[in-house]
């Protein structure tokens, strides 16, 4: 059985059709969040677009796993979070969403700056590429190995984490 | 039309972009929900770095390809984590202050 990392999908017309479709809707729906939107709710809908096309990116790229992974965490558990906290904090919704003219104008030329010299980085730095692509039939059973071979004390950190964020959240969050 | 053909640099430079967007939306946003929404931008413009280096980059040995799975992997983990504690502060705080615009939270300036 083929998987999605064993023939490379960018040899195929529809491969990178699928690519240009979503890096121009992440990138679009990005701008969107960011520039032009003021509603908070309506920037959490554009950000849930984004995360969408980059799951569309995971699977192009071979990564089934991170494509669910991110579809169910992030589409599913984070943007709902993100949606009750934006309905727990009634009349923050439609105020004026963006600071003065000046920090504007700072942001843009920060963040214009940091993308102006990635690029060049990206487009000057001669990147040591393999000869073919990943040839997995599927990560999951190779990433499950690592997390539990390799990075298994990062891995034993992150439960953890989670843990400290749930009851830490908790703590923070409850009526006193 | 070779340029149409995605390749490693595609991927590096949309999620460059992807970052920068968010960056700009943290400096700007003037809601504490909104920056949270922004970080979760930065962290997936990142992650697409991660992928597309485990995909295309050539690192000689079988064991650590995946590594940039591996890392994309934690940061989705790092961000559920930072989104309930994020989100768990800015309602304690709303419900302190009854606001979550940053520029008004300014109980420790001197």
């Amino acid at each position: 059985m083929t998987g999605l990392g064993t023939t490379d999908p960018f040899t195929t017309f529809a491969g990178s059709v699928a690519f240009w479709v979503a890096a121009v809707t992440s990138i679009v729906a990005a701008y969107m969040m960011v520039f032009t939107i003021r509603n908070l709710v309506r920037a959490a809908l554009a950000l849930t677009s984004v995360l969408a096309a980059v799951a569309v990116l995971y699977a192009l790229l071979g990564a089934d796993f991170l494509a669910v992974a991110q579809l169910v965490v992030y589409v599913g558990a984070i943007m709902v979070l993100i949606m009750f906290a934006i309905f727990l904090t009634p009349g923050q919704v439609d105020v004026p969403g963006l600071v003065g003219a000046a920090q504007h104008a700072g942001a843009l030329i920060v963040s214009a700056a940091v993308l102006i010299v990635s690029v060049i980085v990206i487009l000057t730095t001669n990147w040591n590429i393999r000869p073919e692509p990943l040839n997995l039939s599927s990560t999951a059973d190779a990433l499950g190995g690592l997390l539990l071979t390799r990075y298994v004390v990062p891995f034993e950190i992150a439960s953890l984490l989670l843990t400290v964020a749930l009851i830490g959240a908790l703590v923070i969050a409850r009526e006193d | 039309m070779d340029f149409l053909i995605p390749s490693l640099r595609h991927f590096l430079i949309l999620g460059t972009i992807l970052f920068s967007l968010g960056m700009y939306g943290v400096l700007s946003r003037r809601n504490a929900i909104g920056i949270l929404l922004s970080i979760e931008l930065m962290l997936n413009g990142v992650n697409v770095l991660m992928v597309a280096f485990a995909r295309y980059i050539n690192v000689g040995q079988v064991g650590p390809e995946l590594a940039g799975q591996v890392f994309a992997l934690f940061i989705i983990t790092q961000a559920a984590a930072e989104a309930a504690i994020g989100l768990a502060i800015v309602i304690a705080i709303y419900r302190q202050r009854r606001t979550v615009q940053v520029d008004q939270l300014d109980l420790m300036k001197g």
